[in-house]
């Protein structure tokens, strides 16, 4: 049977809103097995009860019935198993009448004999078959689940005939109110594959309810099987023949979820319970509840982020509550909730712990939000978010309200800068690839050991007599050199002493003598395996390491202006950097040295992208060594002055020292009144002097150093910026600029309460 | 007027302390005001005997709640109480649905925001960390690699023998 989609004319009630809508479907499809559905709501902006009606089981029937009045027209479907749906109906209460769905209207009836029922409310939904005796009917409640992107769904079997009704469908957001005969196994309960209850969840005004499905729920002296979220209104309903109003607690009212898996009192403090039973003709066990069948339990001033464990029974019929260590019975019904929010969320999520966080060990409550432009469901789970396609709902009643007129795009936001746009690299020229060398031969190095100088220098100034003596072992120059060392020592630039190891950086060919200007035979200052190497490359990178920057505090305390950090490089000094840049990151090092001339360039990459500098710094690493007196001297480089540092360690190390700042304030502010480095430096330094200090580079990270008293967040709170309705608050809260619309007392008490919101209070 | 005068404990800038006064024990009164009367300040007339023992208020007709500070003895049968309207708890259903910008608050921390009421002292932290390795060695052993540290520079001097 196909049901066609049709739409009722706008239902009032209070100030929501609702239309019936029926997609449509084909109602025997695997989608939907077991396809014994019953019917939802969708509901928005959800100040007050709405009443859609309930299932009412009876001794031969089961009735569904609509709420109905003189304004109101519903349209309700209804299935039940193939089996007997021939014999399926709603009866409309109002009229007393049966509609076939096969017809152009409402309801849905089928043939037979009509059954008795019990339902006698306005706002009952009844399900009515006929000839049910010996037949097994289910019964399906569902909801959809946007954390599986699924159903999750409720079921009840019965077998007729059944005394009492089945429950119903009411309430302005999704309610199920099941079973209350005193010897049924009912559970109330929705679960998905993984035995979460899965209902509705987010700041969403639009509660979709397709399926509802419940577990068995032993009687009172049984014990519960875990039942998991229920989700409730206290709505109108009939009992036994008997008739009792329903009752809106409040204006918003509250929703109660409950957990039906309970060990213990988890109960907080400062919780708050109304009892209101609505029945005066019930007998009960209850001492709290002395007035009949159904009480509402009511949960208020629930702080948020904390789960609830309750245990409910059925109790003479009743499904009530009760704490085990205290065995305390409570009638339990429930009631709406003006706005299915965050609110209701936190405060079904109450544990004794305080780190709980919401959905633990419970499970989740979730609901989707209706984009009423694209009529899409906007998943809100408590975790995060999540947009789903509007689900099938060809077997749902659906309730439209009146469409919010306003959007998002109606707030005047900002714009936002374009963080995530990538600006232009600054990269250093790769120079590992490039080598510099020698040019046309206008000069040649050579890397030598400490004992390659020590014997050159014997060659050219030891004593006639010395066998080292450069003449002696006949060393054959070209008739261009005389047999004056100064000849010789006119063709030698310089001689420089660099802190690193030539022998390992790779600049060296094989091992050779010393060519001097055009002579072929070379100067051999030491024996095979220990004679100099030619240099090819002028320039040379080393690599200086890389450096994790750490974090401290982990918050605002490790960034400007509440740190400072500055950069430290042998025979280069020291650079300020920006903490924001380079906290949590990696740096990596490299120097670039140039042999000819002893100058030395450092640059600081992020080890992430090696294209962005964080620092380029400067200086000399060479020492030189005087070999003569004369003019070759302009060959060497002057030495640039570094700063000498004091600290030594093992490459890696840290260390931590703390020191009194003078002049430092209170708050967050500038560092003022700090030294800029730890490491303190004057003066200049020359030749070997200059290569005194660290030869490590090293950053140097200063922190102001914080007290956070245990209490803070509870007298003072934490910076924070973001925008809630109080109710879904809870502790210390400080607002700033408040806007009191929505209040209806006097002028007075709201600039009072304004001033008080401001300087905070306690939700 | 009809009043219920009780003691309550929670803080006053606690929104809803409806909880506490549900749980305390009432004292119903019959209750005078000074006239003329600020409905936000009212001032109670009592006997000696209600002076102490009561910190909170309900006034039905108003629907209001109100905070009761030091009674003054007027003469050996009446007191005045000085009231003040507890405007949150007064409003507190309404107040919840107040949509606010909170910038401080217990449960939340947003830890990029700076925080300029946390104290600060006047210590400092240094933290010194050293690059992981680094090229620079004055140290003339080595593990099987010639040690050069010298470069000498010299002119011509490929071995060619140049314009020989």
């Amino acid at each position: 049977m196909i049901l066609s989609e049709r739409y009722n004319t706008t239902v009032t009630q209070g100030d929501l809103q609702a239309t019936a809508k029926i997609p449509d479907i084909p109602i025997d499809t695997a989608e939907f097995s077991p396809a014994y559905w019953l019917g939802w709501m969708q509901v928005e902006k959800i100040p007050q009860v709405f009443n859609v009606g309930r299932i009412v089981l009876t001794d031969s029937t089961v009735v569904f019935e609509t709420l109905t009045d003189t304004t109101v027209n519903r349209d309700i479907y209804m299935e039940c198993s193939t089996d007997v749906q021939d014999n399926a109906a709603v009866y409309d209460r109002f009229d007393g009448n049966y509609y076939d769905g096969t017809e152009n209207v409402e309801k849905w009836t089928c043939s037979g004999t009509l059954g008795t029922n019990h339902n006698r409310l306005v706002n009952e939904l009844h399900y009515q078959q006929y000839g049910f005796s010996s037949i097994s009917v289910t019964f399906c409640i569902k909801i959809w689940n946007t954390n599986i992107n699924g159903w999750g769904y409720v079921t009840r079997a019965l077998t007729m005939p059944i005394n009492d009704w089945l429950g119903f469908i009411g309430g302005n957001d999704l309610t199920v109110n099941f079973p209350m005969h005193g010897d049924e196994d009912i559970s109330i309960d929705m679960f998905d594959s993984n035995g979460f209850a899965r209902i509705g969840d987010g700041e969403t005004d639009v509660l979709f309810i397709s399926e509802y499905s419940f577990n068995q729920l032993k009687n009172a002296y049984g014990y519960p099987q875990y039942g998991k979220i229920v989700m409730g209104v206290h709505v109108p309903f009939v009992y036994q023949d008997n008739a009792y109003d329903g009752t809106i607690i409040s204006e918003i009212g509250r929703i109660n979820y409950f957990h039906f898996n309970v060990s213990g009192d988890n109960i907080v403090d400062n919780e708050t319970y109304y009892w209101m039973c609505s029945s005066t003709d019930r007998t009960t066990t209850s001492p709290y509840c002395n007035n009949g069948a159904h009480g509402v339990f009511d949960r208020d001033n629930l702080p948020n982020g904390r789960g609830v464990n309750d245990r409910y029974w059925i109790i003479n019929g009743n499904v009530v509550l009760q704490y085990e260590e205290r065995y305390t019975e409570i009638f339990v019904a429930f009631h709406p909730m003006g706005i299915m929010h965050h609110a209701a969320l936190y405060r079904w999520e109450i544990t004794e712990s305080d780190t709980a966080t919401p959905g633990y060990s419970i499970g989740n409550i979730y609901y989707p939000k209706i984009d009423l432009a694209t009529n899409e469901f906007l998943g809100e789970l408590i975790t995060g978010t999540e947009t789903v396609i509007k689900p099938q709902l060809p077997t749902w009643m659906k309730y439209e309200i009146s469409e919010n007129t306003y959007t998002e795009d109606d707030k005047p936001v900002p714009t936002e800068p374009d963080t995530d746009s990538d600006g232009d690299n600054i990269s250093p020229h790769d120079f590992t690839n490039q080598q510099v060398g020698n040019a046309n031969n206008f000069v040649t190095l050579y890397a030598m050991s400490a004992d390659n100088v020590e014997k050159f220098g014997r060659m050219l100034w030891a004593a006639l007599s010395d066998p080292n003596y450069w003449h002696l072992i006949g060393t054959v120059f070209t008739s261009d050199f005389s047999i004056n060392p100064a000849d010789i020592l006119s063709y030698i630039n310089f001689l420089r002493y660099y802190p690193f190891n030539l022998g390992l950086s790779g600049t060296g060919g094989a091992e050779t003598g010393i060519y001097i200007g055009r002579a072929t035979t070379p100067i051999l200052p030491g024996s095979v395996g220990n004679l100099p190497k030619k240099i090819s490359h002028n320039l040379i990178v080393l690599d200086g390491g890389t450096l994790d920057v750490p974090t401290l505090y982990g918050d605002f305390r490790d960034y400007e202006p509440c740190s400072d950090i500055t950069l430290y490089i042998p025979f280069c000094g020291s650079a300020k950097l920006c903490p924001s840049e380079i906290v949590g990151k990696t740096l990596t090092l490299k120097y670039y040295v140039d042999l000819q001339t002893g100058a030395l360039k450092a640059i600081t990459t992020l080890a992430s992208d090696t294209s962005y500098i964080v620092a380029s710094l400067a200086g000399t690493c060479g020492a030189s060594i005087q070999i003569t007196s004369n003019n070759n001297i302009e060959f060497l480089q002057r030495i640039a002055t570094v700063a000498a540092g004091a600290i030594t360690g093992t490459t890696g190390a840290e260390s931590i020292t703390e020191t009194i700042a003078a002049g430092a304030v209170s708050g967050v502010g500038a560092m003022s009144g700090l030294p800029s480095v730890a490491v303190h430096s004057s003066g200049n330094s020359t030749g070997f002097a200059n290569l005194a200090g660290c030869d490590t580079a090293y950053i140097t990270i200063q922190y102001q150093k914080y007290i956070v008293p245990d209490n803070y967040g509870h007298t003072t709170g934490y910076a924070v910026q973001f925008s809630d309705d109080i109710k879904n608050l809870s502790g210390y809260v400080l607002c700033e600029n408040v806007d009191t619309t929505g209040l209806t007392c006097s002028e007075d008490e709201r600039t009072a309460i304004k001033q008080l919101l401001e300087r905070g209070i306690y939700v | 007027m009809k009043a219920y005068l009780c003691t309550i404990s929670p803080s006053t800038l606690l929104l809803d302390k409806r909880p506490y006064y549900a749980d305390a024990v009432k004292t119903e009164l019959e209750i005078e005001i000074f006239m003329p009367c600020d409905i936000m300040n009212p001032v109670l007339k009592l006997q000696n005997q209600y002076a102490t023992g009561f910190n909170y208020m309900y006034v039905p007709k108003w629907g209001k709640y109100y905070f009761l500070d030091d009674a003054t003895i007027l003469n050996g049968e009446f007191c005045s109480v000085p009231a003040r309207m507890d405007v949150l708890t007064s409003n507190a259903d309404e107040i919840k649905n107040l949509n606010v910008r909170v910038i401080r608050y217990e449960r939340q921390n947003n830890k990029n925001l700076p925080d300029a009421k946390m104290p600060k002292t006047a210590k400092i932290f240094t933290r010194n960390k050293l690059f992981s390795t680094t090229p620079f060695s004055y140290d003339d052993t080595s593990d099987g690699y010639p040690v050069m540290h010298y470069v000498l520079s010299v002119v011509g001097g490929d071995g060619s023998g140049g314009g020989e």
